[in-house]
């Protein structure tokens, strides 16, 4: 007995003070970051994490720039959704900058999913040929992602391109939780994204018309997102090139009829180079007008009068329910009301940004052709135009722009890159004093959210807030 | 492993002790009544010399020549010590332990004398405990102990308080003790299933002196429950039995009767302007203004039209039919509820064995309809004994069910809950149409009747299965010697239903198809911790004069917990409230079945050595270290030292004292280091980033996403406390108590600090900032009288803590719900705007800026930080014991102060815009209608804010319990055969409160007062028989 009870009561403190490993448990109903990147299947998942990160960014800039320009009225539903940005009244705090500063850190988000896979993707072994082009699409897709994420925070969050200009965003290449970086100038992020544009291409496998998926980024794509970028630039020539090379690799065409009404309803995928799913999910749907119908923001007056009766986009964007204007781009699909996805890169921009280009090169004939082009696309019985003069047609283009690329997030940066200001529309308003605002207001520049202000003391914010 | 080896190397040595010569000692105890007593240590000061007495209460015991006192000393029993002179025969009869200086602290890790225990600790006494009307017995310790606040969250069978013990130790962590039942730590929180009247005392421990024992888990204070044994001699058998009533809430303000709310409905009317009326029609929201002969005008489709003359009867009409409907919803909702409490128990032991065991039947109504909950428990604690071993063996069993409030704190977006809707709803509102159903619909009239119909359907309960098992065995390898092994066990399983029937007005209207078609959800919690614990000691003491015991220990203990879950939809009405009845789901349908679960797992292992030194009992040294390793912290944090030192100098023992009147007085220090692992925030794995590694994305495709960012520095929070006190005993043992000063001292805060956006995360969990606890406390009791057939007691005990966040790391402050954590303020400091009342011209609403200028513009950024903290500063409790011939009268009052509350009612029922949505109204309120007007509430016109209007003093003082107890004599009893004691009482709870708070119960563990079901008052009258 005593013997035995010594024995116990020895073992149990040898156990308890000598053993640490007794207390090294693992988790069972989540894994470490290392654990879950095992293969490059598990990469893929990473950048699906990505890509839905940032279809989240994208849906919530297409309402934050429709509110703050021209494309939207508040609706008769609505109860004070949005009222500060709409009222041009955001500050950096979150009550009132809310519409305006929440894409910050979605798109921080963004590039935070994409280097952490990044960060995994190069110690992570590829078998076979199948498995080393998907670890490089993957790797290509990554970048481009976060290019894109860098450019589109530049749009928002600086003033129009100045390459000197100290104020861009803060660039981030790795996944870094207590980092707390500095603004970098303008030119650094530009470069940076045209480095992770350019390493993309680089290494992404080409893509044919045939069984093309606008789900994932490709070269086509990534060339389109260069040709933005050029433009952003006023980089002409290089837009132009951008453009005309996707146009001609022939992946997308215009449609027409209903093969361009059934672009809105997810019936069909025609014009898309790029798109964000939302299989069952409200997120974008719901923004303009809620999942009960309630209009919180309207198409505006200003956009519904642009379009002819006869052009094909005036009711496949604008819907008209229970005698109120609704925004029908983004309204509904097959899977249910609000549900529907976000078309980040159509084909139709293409000829925009070439249209641009050639105007701004004072290739006038070459511009009208693209516009014409379009035109002919979308409206019934359309009759060809010629421009007389760079300013008109670079007007006339801008309109088109409108026009066309309502509610996806454009309006509001072409105004501030072409220094143009916003002109509301007087039955768009309620109060004279949101119905215009200069090109040089400092509220074409987003203000940094409070929330980065205090976390982050290396971070200025921008002008006049 | 070196140092246990060598410290075992020691004791070894010590082992070896010389014999001399002795003489043999003989006697008999026996108790108060001359019954004998077995079991009792009986020992001779400084020697090893020990014996135990036999069943007849005699002893023999062969002492040292030197030996000069004997100590007898036996649970329960006062521990007697007398001087052996030249007598070797002695007949003994042990007092029940009462004068609390006396006592044992129970600190888990074995007995200590109160004498020479260096730190603060309270005893509450099994008197205070039994047969109060409550189910979880950490509701029961209310301003027993002083520093002890316990705020009961919610008055609804079972639930439990939430207990701090001087002051919060932590911001994001929470502030739990740790609970440890006959010598095994048990989850907190948990207590539904524990039978009160099983505990035979609590120690609740507040200082370093016990936290270091307790290491890693020792910050928040620890309180150690000791279960009853079973007492030696007979077997008896016992009954208690207990039948009560719980009295349904008071309103905490008066609501509007009918004419009055009609009346308001009017006077707003002539205010707003008439567009924003409703339609006309048969039950508008507002019939005081839109039948109202003062109101010429109605709504028609969206525009205003005169009445006609046919309009202004209808109108009446149906005036003078609502004037008829004067429901009070109380009536509706609450009940005057039965309680009742049943046990029987045995209690006896021949020879070595001792058995308690008592089953239990506990059956409480909810004063909320439909709520209740009923408990059975068994508990057998058996115990042995001889002159070397000693074994307990104590073991709860109990099974528990409760019928839960629906729908409970459910904010008041969706007005559900029973407690909010029975104040908000309009009386005249029939809760039934005349075929019986219940008056639903959708808007405020309609609530009260709709959450009745709901609740006539769906239910929301739990069963559950606890287990407290555990054995403790010692072993006297020598009279120096002794090691011993602590076994225990806590489980628990919860199962939580909860069905939402079709047939409610809310699933039928629903646009859901899942919620139409009703649905059944069932939870399998499973807690499971396991504790063992092996240690060695060496005791002895050293020419007279130094007495010595010192002990090693190692512990483990692991926790395993899982939860499983499935819900289903599609529920068959004929079979309500089972899985079986839901319909298997497929696309057609939608019904998917959705089944989920979790599990984790952590461990603790200790070391830890604990040496109590004295010196002729008047110089006590008490130190402890202990080793702790756990699992979930990072590997390079996971082991941690802490230390306690304490000391007691037994200032009555000096030869200087010559006073009479001083029958006892300590001077007691004590400092040591603790943290709080018991109220972790970061969850078992919480150091890692973790990631679901398929997740499904809105995209629908598989994803690997980050789940928690981790972090990867985490530590424990570390308190340090001092502790200064002072205990007295005067003037004959009349007048005595305690007095305590402490300072807890806690760094490495568990916050959280705010990232950059370029972390790709808003925040992350850190270890930052300090805090502080200072207080002091005090427990005085004076007998007043001391007589054969009269005493009477008088006692109070208070404490006053001041809680001070002195860093915040980086940051100033952070919200915390809706408080704001400051640096240089308590915690739970309101954070809201200055309310300056109404502006008697215009009706707008004033408030202060920041800098206290007047504005009516309400803006969120001149919340201001001045009106104090939910916390009380200042708490404690009262009374009196009262015995007279065979009649015993307690009284007690326990009380809170300097703490407020913010009445979210009265954010409804003092409003013109809530009134204008239909909602009733408190009746002492005015709002402002015209110029001139002295009102309390702003015009309807401007719109309603959260303000410091709401904010409201809390502080309250409660006659807690009051009972009346009359014990048969026993000259009767000799009469009736078989009955040896018969005790009836009658006592009350909760019966008279004090306080300025205007909500249902001023008592509450939130800043902000929703709609949390409140304490009972309750009387209950009961019996106990002994045979």
């Amino acid at each position: 007995m005593r013997s035995r009870i010594i024995s116990a009561a020895f073992l149990l403190c040898l156990f308890s003070t000598g053993c640490k490993k007794d207390v090294d448990l693992k988790p069972t109903d989540s894994v470490t970051e290392e654990v879950a990147f095992n293969s490059v299947a598990a990469l893929q998942k990473g950048l699906n994490t990505a890509y839905a990160t940032y279809a989240v960014a994208r849906a919530d800039r297409s309402f934050a720039t429709s509110i703050t320009s021209d494309e939207t009225k508040f609706g008769p539903d609505n109860g004070g959704t949005g009222q500060f940005g709409y009222r041009l009244q955001y500050s950096a705090d979150a009550t009132t900058g809310g519409d305006v500063t929440t894409g910050w850190a979605a798109y921080y988000a963004v590039i935070d999913r994409v280097n952490r896979v990044l960060d995994r993707l190069p110690e992570i072994p590829a078998n076979g040929t199948a498995e080393v082009a998907q670890k490089n699409s993957i790797n290509g897709q990554l970048l481009a992602l976060r290019g894109m994420a860098h450019f589109e925070l530049l749009e928002a969050y600086s003033k129009k391109y100045d390459a000197a200009d100290p104020l861009g965003v803060m660039i981030m290449t790795r996944s870094c939780l207590t980092c707390f970086p500095a603004r970098s100038s303008v030119a650094e992020v530009v470069s940076r994204v045209e480095q992770d544009l350019a390493d993309a291409k680089a290494v992404m496998p080409a893509v044919t018309a045939s069984g093309y998926n606008d789900l994932a980024l490709n070269p086509v794509s990534v060339t389109a997102i260069q040709a933005r970028v050029a433009l952003y630039k006023g980089e002409w020539q290089k837009a132009a090139d951008y453009a005309t090379t996707v146009i001609t690799s022939g992946v997308k065409t215009l449609a027409t009829g209903s093969g361009f009404t059934g672009i809105w309803t997810d019936a069909n995928t025609n014009e898309l180079l790029f798109r964000s799913r939302f299989e069952n999910s409200s997120q974008l749907g719901a923004n303009w007008t809620n999942t009960n119908g309630s209009v919180i923001f309207s198409p505006s007056d200003k956009l519904t009068a642009s379009y002819s009766a006869s052009d094909i986009r005036l009711n496949a964007y604008i819907g008209t329910t229970a005698g109120e204007r609704y925004v029908k781009k983004f309204s509904t699909s097959s899977r249910g009301g609000s549900i529907v996805d976000l078309k980040n890169i159509r084909i139709s921009e293409m000829y925009l940004i070439r249209a641009e280009a050639r105007a701004e090169l004072n290739d006038l004939a070459g511009a009208v052709a693209d516009i014409n082009t379009l035109r002919a696309a979308r409206i019934a019985g359309y009759t060809p135009i010629t421009y007389a003069d760079k300013a008109t047609a670079v007007a006339d283009i801008m309109l088109e722009r409108f026009r066309e690329l309502a509610f996806e997030g454009f309006r509001f940066f072409d105004l501030k890159r072409k220094g143009l200001g916003l002109q509301r529309n007087a039955s768009d308003v309620d109060s004279p004093l949101w119905q215009t605002l200069a090109a040089s207001d400092k509220r074409f520049v987003y203000p940094i959210p409070a929330d980065e202000l205090l976390a982050n003391p290396n971070v200025r914010q921008n002008e006049g807030y | 492993m070196k140092r246990l080896t060598l410290l075992v190397l020691c004791l070894c040595m010590l082992f070896q002790s010389a014999f001399s010569q002795s003489r043999t000692i003989t006697g008999k105890i026996t108790d108060a009544s001359g019954a004998p007593l077995s079991g009792v240590t009986v020992s001779a000061s400084g020697t090893r010399a020990k014996t135990v007495s036999k069943d007849d209460g005699s002893f023999t015991l062969s002492v040292p020549a030197e030996a000069r006192t004997l100590e007898f000393v036996y649970v329960g029993f006062a521990t007697q010590t007398i001087e052996i002179g030249s007598s070797s025969n002695f007949n003994i009869s042990l007092k029940p332990a009462t004068a609390e200086l006396g006592e044992v602290v129970v600190t888990g890790y074995g007995n200590v004398e109160r004498s020479k225990y260096a730190g603060a600790a309270s005893k509450v006494s099994e008197k205070a405990i039994r047969n109060v009307p409550m189910a979880s017995f950490d509701q029961i310790l209310q301003g027993r102990a002083p520093g002890l606040t316990i705020l009961s969250g919610s008055g609804q069978p079972g639930s439990s308080a939430n207990v701090i013990l001087r002051g919060p130790t932590s911001i994001t962590g929470g502030s739990s003790p740790l609970y440890v039942v006959d010598g095994v730590p048990v989850e907190d929180a948990a207590f539904q299933g524990i039978n009160a009247n099983d505990i035979a005392s609590i120690d609740v421990l507040k200082d370093a002196s016990a936290a270091a024992l307790y290491g890693s888990r020792g910050a928040a204070g620890v309180i150690v429950v000791t279960t009853k044994r079973g007492k030696s001699g007979k077997m008896k058998l016992g009954y208690s039995g207990q039948y009560g009533v719980k009295f349904a809430p008071e309103f905490g303000y008066d609501p509007m009767s009918t004419d009055q709310l009609l009346k308001a409905q009017e006077t707003l009317g002539t205010v707003i302007p008439t567009s924003t009326m409703s339609e006309w029609g048969t039950f508008p929201v507002l019939p005081g203004w839109q039948y109202s002969a003062n109101n010429p005008n109605k709504i028609v489709g969206g525009t205003v039209v005169p009445k006609t003359a046919a309009d202004f009867t209808f109108g009446n009409n149906q005036l003078d039919s609502l004037r008829r409907i004067q429901t009070n919803w109380y009536d509706e909702f609450f009940q005057r509820a039965n309680f009742s409490n049943n046990e029987i128990s045995l209690s006896g032991g021949e020879g070595r064995t001792r058995i308690y065991t008592n089953l239990g039947m506990y059956q409480e109504e909810g004063i909320n309809v439909g709520t209740d909950m009923k408990r059975v428990s068994l508990r057998t604690n058996i115990d042995y004994r001889d002159q070397k071993f000693t074994l307990g063996m104590s073991s709860q069993l109990s099974y528990t069910r409760r019928n839960l409030e629906l729908d409970p704190l459910n904010g008041f977006n969706n007005f559900i809950n029973q407690f909010g809707v029975a104040q908000l709803t309009p009386q005249y509102v029939t809760p039934k149409l005349p075929d019986g159903r219940y008056n639903v619909g959708n808007g405020f009239a309609f609530f009260a009747p709709t959450t009745l119909d709901k609740r006539a359907f769906d239910k929301v309960y739990n069963n559950q299965i606890k287990g407290i098992l555990s054995a403790t065995a010692n072993y006297d390898f020598t009279k120096n010697i002794y090691a011993g092994l602590v076994a225990g066990l806590d489980f628990r399983e919860t199962n939580n239903i909860t069905y939402n029937d079709p047939r409610t007005f809310t699933a039928k209207t629903s646009t859901n198809v899942r919620t139409q078609s009703g649905s059944m959800s069932e939870a399998i919690t499973r807690f499971f911790q396991p504790t063992l614990r092996a240690y060695a000691g060496y005791k002895n003491t050293f020419h007279n004069d130094h007495s010595l015991d010192a002990a090693v220990y190692g512990e483990m203990i692991r926790t395993y917990s899982k939860a499983i879950t499935a819900t289903g939809f599609g529920v068959d009405t004929l079979r309500p409230n089972t899985l079986a009845a839901v319909t298997p789901g497929n696309a057609a349908n939608q019904l998917f079945q959705t089944v989920g679960g979790s599990r984790s797992e952590s461990a603790l292992e200790s070391f830890m050595a604990n040496v109590k030194y004295s010196y002729r009992q008047k110089y006590s040294l008490n130190f402890t270290y202990r080793y702790d390793v756990t699992s979930i912290l990072p590997k390079e944090n996971r082991g941690e030292d802490f230390y306690s030192i304490g000391a007691v100098w037994d200032i009555a023992k000096e030869s200087f004292i010559r006073s009479r009147a001083i029958n006892a007085l300590r001077l007691k220090a004590s400092w040591g280091q603790s943290a709080n692992a018991n109220n972790f925030p970061f969850g078992d794995f919480g150091y890692l980033t973790l990631v679901n590694p398929s997740a499904t994305l809105q995209s629908a495709q598989q994803g690997i996403v980050v789940e928690t960012v981790g972090n990867p520095e985490a530590r424990w929070e570390f308190t340090n406390t001092t502790n200064i006190g002072v205990e007295f005993s005067l003037f004959n043992n009349r007048f005595y108590g305690d007095v305590q000063v402490y300072d807890k001292s806690t760094k490495n805060l568990f916050a959280t600090l705010s990232l950059s956006a370029a972390s790709g995360f808003g925040s992350q969990s850190i270890n930052a900032g300090t805090m502080y606890n200072r207080g002091i406390e005090y427990n005085l009791n004076y007998d007043l009288l001391k007589k054969r057939d009269l005493t009477w007691t008088i006692f109070a005990n208070g404490a006053y803590n001041k809680n001070k966040v002195t860093s915040l790391g980086t940051a100033t402050s952070f919200e915390l719900g809706t408080s704001l954590v400051t640096v240089g303020l308590p915690i739970g400091s309101h954070y809201e705007v200055k309310w300056a009342g109404v502006d008697a011209a215009t009706g707008a609403p004033l408030y202060y800026t920041k800098d206290g200028k007047l504005t009516t513009n309400y803006s969120t950024d001149d919340r201001v930080q001045d009106y104090g903290t939910s916390i009380p500063v200042i708490t404690g409790g009262f009374g009196s014991n009262l015995t007279f011939k065979n009649f015993d009268f307690s009284l007690f009052f326990n009380y809170a102060a300097k703490t407020s509350r913010v009445n979210n009612m009265e954010f409804f029922v003092q409003s013109p815009a809530f009134l204008q949505q239909g909602v009733n109204q408190d009746a002492g309120y005015t709002f402002w209608t015209k110029p001139g007007d002295i009102a309390n509430v702003q015009s309807p016109l401007y719109q309603n804010n959260f303000s410091s209007r709401l904010i409201q003093r809390a502080d309250w003082l409660r006659l807690r319990n009051v009972t009346l107890a009359y014990t048969l004599p026993q000259n009767i009893l000799e009469r009736a055969k078989y009955i040896s004691n018969a005790r009836f009482y009658i006592s009350g709870q909760n019966l008279l409160t004090w306080t300025k708070w205007r909500g249902l119960d001023p008592e509450d563990s939130n800043n902000i007062s929703s709609t949390e079901y409140p304490n009972p008052r309750a009387i209950t009258l009961g019996l106990e028989l002994n045979f």
